[in-house]
């Protein structure tokens, strides 16, 4: 069954727009991904309203593209110029500038191309197998479990996104404030519409999206223009023919890279970690059990692998939760979820029912995505020494206008271009803060979802909260949840505890 | 003498004291304004917007605990409050935060007045030549081409008109 369906996709994929599609999606994707401060989740909310017009399987092929681009990209800036392109990439400067200042770059680029689509073809594979029926089993939840797993998710995500717990709480708690205006889902009054006709459907996603990611991150960049804090960097590099990675070498780590994408599909899977802790998590692991230890600090090669096969594979891995339960795993399946919501394929388990073709297309796209990247890797090697000629002082002049323009597009309006700047300016006192941008989106998303379950499950059980205790499915979600939200305080008491007793003794 | 306080204590004052005065106003002010219960509703409208308020406010008294926790130990312990409150590393920079964010909004203004054409030529000369890329020619060349790649992008490729401004169109219905 599950073949059949491959070999129909397969067949829906190849066309030539989608192709083209998928490979101009990648390269954006790889040359935005290496510009830092511009990561993929940026790039996605700024080319959403440009691909609104666009046949909705081949924008979110696009949308795919950047994201998988995107997230291998951050490793090329990181090996040239010790700044990673996105955070996902830190571990890779950490040892691959070093790699580079030994001469040896193309090696170091080599390891996290090959590395990224191993990490990405082993997580896409789990992907497939495992997102059909876990949609299928959770069509078994009525409204009370939907609500409960919404709750669920959202306190793993605010937990575990945020650094401080209660930041991410309220980050989300904002979010359901900000996505309750607007019309009531069930009864169809307004709410919170401040007498203006532009609140009647509520925040538009678009304008808050692109406040919240690149406004914010545009605020924070013009200002170092301001300062004059930005300098450009010059590479200077000629090729040593030894700066090779040979195959033998890298499949000799199979360990590593087997462990680590496991590590990366996991931590995707889980809503909230995110790419950073897997390369992080990853490149712990390794370490501990690496031959070659004293390399690690140094430039190494299999620290290299480790992280990026990671953080690849976190990419399919967050299309797990997204795709089968409508829970996105980080900020960048967020923001591809608000764009299926708005192409009306709203991601859960009816998404396989209602489209699954189209769901079945999208892994096609994830598995040429690999094919793509390492046909492109060679080419985007050799270019990737340019990366340093980008000149921030002419990008962010140019990202400010796509972001006003991109917004003012989707209706035509500049209410939505003074709501983004509003968002934009949030955003950015939540970065100062310390808060977490993605638990406010995630429950901006998923709110009225959540909202709509929970009256639902109150009418079933007449407005009893106790009644759907009485379900033991509810009961075993809610008990997760709070186990979540309780286990950081015991463990810190625990720590304490033994703290304590170690200063007695 | 009045005790100075320092990063993190005082970040979660100012968190703590947010987000109290935030679901404050949103609990007893905008939602009984804003949303407007009906009769034989079984499930009210405002029961969602409450909850999630209940929730800042929670989160606000949480935040006002621990700031207070950290005044305490800085009081009986200068050693432990050192090591648990990290001063904010940067900081910051009113003058050009004022700067990034009145461009945006004198942008987005101008945008509604002057139209899309004027308005993003001039937006991209200023900020360019302010951040030193050249001289005005050079900056205006490139603006020339932006504007260009823009207006096709969004004009010619996906069909969307893009902001004439009032003044523009006042002027061509004068002459």
């Amino acid at each position: 069954m599950l073949l059949e369906n491959l070999a129909s996709a397969i067949e829906s994929f190849f066309l030539l727009e989608h192709i083209i599609g998928l490979l101009v999606g990648l390269i954006i994707g790889i040359v935005i991904g290496a510009i830092p401060g511009l990561g993929p989740t940026v790039v996605i909310a700024l080319v959403m309203p440009l691909l609104i017009k666009f046949d909705k399987i081949l924008a979110l092929i696009i949308m795919i593209g950047i994201y998988v681009g995107g997230i291998y990209g951050g490793s090329l800036s990181a090996i040239w110029i010790n700044t990673p392109g996105t955070p996902a990439g830190a571990v890779t400067a950490l040892e691959g500038y070093k790699l580079r200042q030994k001469g040896f770059p193309v090696k170091a680029l080599q390891c996290a191309l090959w590395a990224s689509v191993f990490g990405h073809y082993f997580a896409s594979i789990i992907l497939y197998l495992a997102c059909e029926p876990l949609a299928r089993l959770s069509l078994k939840f009525n409204s009370p479990e939907q609500f409960a797993l919404i709750l669920c998710a959202l306190t793993v995500i605010s937990v575990l996104s945020a650094k401080e717990k209660k930041k991410g709480l309220a980050a989300a708690a904002i979010g359901f404030i900000i996505s309750l205006t607007g019309t009531d889902p069930i009864t169809g009054y307004l709410r919170m519409c401040f007498g203006s006709y532009h609140m009647r459907d509520g925040i538009e996603l678009f304008a808050l999206l692109i406040g919240i990611f690149a406004v914010s991150e545009t605020i924070k960049q013009l200002q170092l223009l301001f300062k004059q804090d930005i300098k450009d960097v010059k590479i200077d590099y000629r090729r040593d023919p030894k700066d090779r990675l040979s195959l033998r070498y890298f499949f000799g780590k199979w360990k590593v890279l087997i462990r680590s994408s496991l590590i990366g599909t996991g931590i995707g899977a889980l809503p909230g970690i995110g790419p950073v802790t897997a390369s992080f998590v990853s490149y712990g692991f390794a370490k501990k059990n690496s031959k070659e230890q004293e390399k690690y600090g140094n430039g190494s090669e299999e620290a290299i692998i480790a992280a990026e096969a990671a953080n690849n594979a976190v990419c399919s891995g967050a299309l797990i939760p997204m795709l089968s339960l409508g829970i996105p795993g980080d900020a960048t399946t967020a923001v591809l979820l608000g764009a299926m919501v708005l192409f009306g394929l709203a991601p859960g388990p009816m998404l396989f029912i209602s489209h699954g073709p189209i769901v079945r297309v999208l892994f096609v796209t994830i598995f040429v995505c690999g094919v793509l990247l390492l046909l492109l890797g060679p080419g985007i090697i050799r270019l990737s020494v340019f990366i340093a000629y980008v000149k921030s002082t002419i990008l962010w002049p140019c990202i400010s206008v796509l972001c006003i323009l991109g917004v003012y597009s989707t209706n035509s309006s500049m209410f939505d271009v003074f709501v983004m700047l509003l968002f934009g300016l949030l955003g950015y006192a939540m970065e100062r803060y310390g808060f977490y941008a993605s638990p406010l989106l995630i429950a901006f998303i998923l709110a009225k979802q959540m909202e709509i379950s929970l009256r639902r499950a109150l009418l079933i059980s007449n407005n009893s909260i106790g009644a759907l205790f009485n379900r033991p499915l509810f009961s075993v979600i809610i008990g997760i949840a709070v186990l979540m939200l309780m286990a950081p305080v015991i463990l810190d008491k625990i720590k304490a505890a033994n703290k304590k007793k170690e200063s007695i003794g | 003498m009045k005790e100075k306080m320092h990063g993190k204590e005082k970040e979660y004052w100012i968190l703590g004291f947010g987000l109290l005065t935030l679901a404050f106003i949103l609990y007893f002010i905008i939602i009984p304004w804003q949303i407007k219960p009906q009769p034989g509703e079984l499930i009210s409208s405002d029961i969602f917007p409450k909850f999630a308020t209940i929730i800042l406010a929670i989160l606000g008294i949480g935040f006002l605990y621990d700031a207070n926790k950290l005044r305490r130990v800085s009081r009986t312990d200068p050693v432990e409050y050192s090591t648990m409150d990290e001063k904010n590393a940067e900081k910051m920079d009113w003058a050009s935060f004022f700067m990034s964010t009145g461009v945006l909004l004198v942008y987005t203004l101008s945008l509604y007045l002057l139209g899309f054409i004027i308005s993003t030529m001039l937006f991209l000369v200023l900020t360019m030549w302010r951040f030193g890329v050249g001289p005005v020619w050079k900056c205006s060349i490139i603006a020339a081409t932006m504007v260009l790649i823009f207006g096709m992008l969004f004009q010619s490729f996906m069909l969307i008109r893009l902001p004439q401004g009032l003044l523009v169109r006042m002027l061509m219905r004068l002459f």
